[in-house]
């Protein structure tokens, strides 16, 4: 049975109508809802947050609405691991550069912790071993030293140069 | 701002044309490069990531990475676990120590070697976390005398297979961190010795709050070493301790926010676990003991019952494993951890068989597979076997008497067996148990390993018709969920796994056309399982009449489809 909805406005306009418990994975909409007393039937805005961007944090939160809660952070021996993403989480993390950064300051506007870590995760992925030159590539890095000042980063990180 | 402008001069703007405009100005302030990310985020990426990693890739790029990688806001994890990576921090330490968070040294990095060439000093003033390995003892001396300048040192983490003999300077070195709050030493062999004095007030006692250790000591040496940590709040000792000589001699401490003891040994018998609980009095809220093959009577549940309400009056959390060989004497009785002391506190018991030992287990009730929605528990009948070894393709006497002698001691309610298992097998041991409601399997097999006129015997027909829910984790073929529809014939909820070369709508017809009259739920774990897929199911039953009355939902990947 569905449940109670709210009504959540991108800043482009769109309005959303999303079930409460789902909304409230978000803890910046949790707050709202609970602590400004905010009701069900006030649109909410998310100044934030484009409506493409929003739909993909929908898809993600109904995926995960059943989750277990994540252990505290202070939790002994939590390490964290580039290899936890889901086969799900890994389909939808396909998606453009941009709309993985996106993603990120969305979920860490609407305080998601779990979308936080599960896109910072991915892009931790794309860094893991790579040299500068390769990430300069992958995420496309413009160099904007000037010819003296890269002529003296050279000479201090020759070190590097064979790695 | 071009576009805008032109837009301004033309018709006054409908409310279409203010949307797509306000969305044109959105899209150019996009994120679209990693560099418009704060360094709080790139704190959050670069927590998964190795200190010496970060360093590599975002060295030299442009300006705002060389800000970033020496901004004080980003912390670097160092794990020194290859030798290319050692040399890397050999020449990196300096323009980054006040910025690292943690460091671990691993084989095959010698540390030996290492610490002759890099000196820790108050300087890495972020320093909170080290782990150690494979350090001899006299540079560890002097290792530990360089950490006392460490401001943040938090967590010290120790192990090295090499004989440690003389242990006094070691633990008075680490008690005398002067942030320490976490430490552990994980040393080999029974070399070691402890002869420090106890405590005595007037003496600085270390900040330690959470001791871990597993070397081999004795409760004299246990006693002197935890009268020096006041702050204690949980104990671990993981060491297989084989010397409990002194145990009765041992002197009491109050430790007053000591909370949480987990506890690993063997040749200790209940009186003197007893002794050791009454000498550590404290308000212990977690209590985690594991005892192999010593004394059965840590099976007593009454025994337990009474030192809980004696001494641990503010128990909270916990668990007892008790590892039995098949050589333990038997003592005849039936265990009681079903009597209401147990029941409300939601503890129950549990028990393993592995290859070579039993495993029994007392600990909290965690919701099972054949839980679902607001189904009631019955802790009564909550009694679970799981067979993590079936003795696939070799003959299985000692499982067969492994589970009499459970069977001696406990009643079976629900049976899961981690393995592949053959037919046969299965029938062997459903034979064994006649009180089983649930059935979990990781996957079947057809093979037979033995040829008996009697398969399956009538006991096991008759034991296993009374089984209500099954669960198999891993299936290849339609013929197994047969089998064990065929098997279970009063079974009302059936938990499986579609197959991955059919369909779900082909599988979900095909289970459906086997159905018994007793089967009212199925859960199906599929992948990728959405809206779609569940309305196109739905059609289906509908349009083909297979059901009338249900409600079909996913869960992330499993679908769930109940009727009446």
């Amino acid at each position: 049975m569905a449940g109670h909805k709210i009504k959540l406005q991108s800043n482009d306009g769109d309005i959303f109508d999303v079930e409460v418990e789902i909304a409230k994975l978000s803890i910046t909409i949790k707050t709202m809802l609970e602590d400004l007393s905010m009701n069900e039937e006030e649109i909410i805005p998310l100044p934030n947050i484009n409506s493409a961007i929003f739909k993909k944090v929908i898809q993600w939160t109904t995926h995960h609405k059943d989750d277990p809660p994540l252990p505290p952070e202070d939790d002994e021996n939590r390490e964290k691991n580039t290899n936890d993403i889901s086969s799900w989480d890994q389909e939808f993390l396909k998606v453009d550069q941009g709309t993985l950064f996106e993603l990120i300051l969305a979920a860490n506007y609407l305080d998601i912790k779990g979308l936080l870590d599960v896109t910072c995760t991915s892009v931790a992925n794309m860094i893991k071993g790579k040299t500068s030159e390769e990430i300069r590539q992958t995420f496309n890095i413009k160099n904007d030293f000037t010819p003296q000042e890269e002529e003296q980063i050279k000479k201090e990180n020759e070190w590097c140069e064979n790695k | 701002m071009d576009h805008m402008k032109r837009t301004l001069s033309f018709n006054p703007l409908s409310e279409e044309n203010t949307k797509k405009l306000r969305s044109e100005l959105l899209n150019e302030l996009r994120i679209s490069s990693i560099e418009n990310l704060s360094n709080e985020l790139f704190n959050e990426i670069f927590d998964y990531l190795d200190g010496i990693d970060i360093y590599l890739a975002f060295s030299n790029l442009n300006h705002r990475f060389q800000q970033l990688l020496t901004s004080s806001s980003i912390l670097y994890k160092i794990e020194l676990i290859h030798i290319s990576s050692k040399e890397i921090f050999m020449l990196i330490y300096k323009q980054i120590k006040h910025q690292i968070y943690s460091i671990n040294f691993q084989i095959p990095v010698h540390i030996n070697q290492l610490l002759t060439s890099f000196i820790i000093d108050s300087s890495f003033n972020h320093l909170q976390s080290l782990i150690i390995e494979d350090i001899q003892s006299d540079k560890l001396i002097s290792f530990l005398n360089t950490l006392k300048s460490l401001p943040r040192l938090f967590s010290l983490d120790i192990r090295t297979m090499h004989v440690m003999r003389d242990l006094n300077n070691i633990y008075q070195l680490i008690f005398a961190l002067p942030t320490l709050k976490y430490n552990k030493l994980d040393l080999y062999g029974n070399e070691c010795s402890i002869s420090i004095p106890m405590a005595t007030t007037g003496k600085p006692f270390s900040t330690i709050e959470y001791l871990h250790i597993d070397h081999y000591y004795t409760f004299d040496e246990l006693s002197a070493l935890i009268s020096y940590t006041a702050k204690l709040r949980h104990l671990n000792l993981s060491y297989i301790n084989q010397d409990n000589s002194d145990i009765e001699t041992m002197l009491p401490i109050n430790l007053e926010n000591l909370t949480s003891v987990s506890m690993y040994t063997n040749y200790i018998n209940f009186d003197e676990f007893e002794i050791f609980i009454q000498n550590i009095y404290s308000k212990l809220k977690t209590l985690y003991v594991i005892f192999k093959y010593q004394d059965i009577t840590f099976l007593d549940a009454y025994r337990w019952e009474q030192l809980i309400l004696r001494y641990l009056s503010q128990l909270k959390k916990f668990s007892l494993k008790y590892y039995e060989n098949r050589y333990s004497i038997d003592s005849g009785e039936r265990t009681q951890f079903n009597s209401s002391f147990w029941i409300e506190r939601k503890l129950i018991f549990n028990v393993e068989i592995n290859e070579y030992n039993i495993l029994y287990l007392v600990c909290p009730y965690r919701n099972r597979w054949y839980e679902y929605k607001n189904s009631t528990v019955d802790y009564l009948k909550s009694t679970q076997l799981t067979i993590n070894y079936v003795f696939s393709g070799e003959p299985a006497d000692n499982l067969f008497k492994y589970i009499k002698r459970v069977l001696n001691i406990v009643q079976i309610y629900h049976l899961d067996v981690q393995q592949q298992i053959s037919i046969d097998r299965l029938m062997q041991i459903i034979h064994l148990l006649p009180d089983l409601i649930t059935l979990k399997i990781h996957s079947l097999t057809f093979y037979r390993s033995f040829f008996n006129e009697e398969f399956p015997t009538t006991y096991s027909i008759e034991h296993a018709s009374k089984i209500k829910k099954v669960y198999i984790e891993k299936t290849k073929t339609i013929e197994e969920i047969y089998f064990l529809l065929n098997i279970c014939p009063h079974i009302e909820f059936l938990n499986v796994e579609c197959i991955h070369d059919m369909t779900i709508e082909l599988f979900l017809r095909d289970i459906l056309n086997k159905i018994n009259k007793d089967l009212r739920l199925l859960c199906i774990y599929v992948s990728k399982a959405d809206d779609n897929m569940i309305k196109r199911l739905s059609t289906m039953i509908d349009n083909e009449k297979l059901l009338s009355n249900y409600t079909i939902h996913h869960e992330l990947d499993n679908i769930y489809l109940q009727w009446i």
